[in-house]
């Protein structure tokens, strides 16, 4: 069932109220589109300073997980291998090029994602602990800070 | 005797800093199971404290005063887990 736009926008709102402190701490700079349920975010790898920008699309959230895509800072080409983190404790899917995650839309097969043992509805009960944008983000900059996860950009 | 103390600020992806003032003995696996259930987050042994400012991950077996943190020190609450 679809999740009306309004609600989407709550959910989102809230989440970006809660994630300010470590955006501030971590520098992220945040884009929040939110009459396209969109909310942007770059952020930069401590182990070698590359930049990364990842999307949050938040249709039919939180019903569904949010559609997660890295975005070349440059060229803004989306879903490229050089948008995307290498390594990152299996977060960063190489042949799929993909955050294949239970928290990741593109994760599940019906998204073309690695996973048809997933149920998407499912999602929070698969990932209890990445159920907000921030609690992603903070995976995401913990993993492209450390050099046992991370191994620069995957081309 | 009074046990010393260490403050430390904790940070997650989910809400405002919060500030914990705890004896310096203080297992990290403590302060991080304590950390969790304040910020309402579902328990798990697979949370780790990071110091922000170096990115050095906290043993959950140390005692915090092993790490001679600063005072008001940042430490990054993450769970890593999940990926596949």
């Amino acid at each position: 069932m679809a999740v009306p736009p309004d609600i989407s926008r709550t959910h989102m709102e809230l989440e970006l109220e809660e994630l300010q402190a470590l955006a501030a701490a971590y520098q992220w700079k945040v884009s929040a589109e939110l009459d396209q349920l969109r909310v942007t975010i770059e952020f930069n790898s401590a182990v070698d300073g590359e930049v990364f920008v990842v999307e949050f699309l938040c249709d039919d959230y939180k019903a569904k997980p949010p559609l997660i895509e890295f975005i070349e800072p440059k060229s803004k080409l989306r879903g490229t291998k050089k948008a995307y983190p290498k390594g990152g404790n299996g977060y960063f899917h190489e042949d799929k090029i993909c955050v294949c995650a239970a928290f990741s839309r593109r994760g599940y097969a019906v998204l073309n994602g690695p996973h048809s043992d997933w149920d998407m509805t499912n999602w929070m009960n698969l990932s209890p602990r990445h159920t907000t944008i921030g609690l992603i983000m903070s995976a995401f900059q913990k993993v492209v800070n450390d050099p046992k996860h991370y191994k620069g950009r995957m081309a | 005797m009074e046990q010393k103390t260490i403050t430390v600020q904790i940070l997650t992806g989910k809400g405002p800093a919060k500030t914990y003032t705890v004896p310096q003995q203080t297992k990290v696996s403590d302060l991080i199971a304590t950390a969790v259930s304040d910020f309402g987050l579902p328990p798990g042994d697979s949370y780790t404290l990071t110091r922000q400012s170096n990115e050095e991950e906290l043993s959950p077996e140390r005692p915090l005063v092993s790490y001679h943190l600063a005072d008001n020190e940042i430490l990054v609450l993450t769970d890593v887990t999940g990926g596949a």
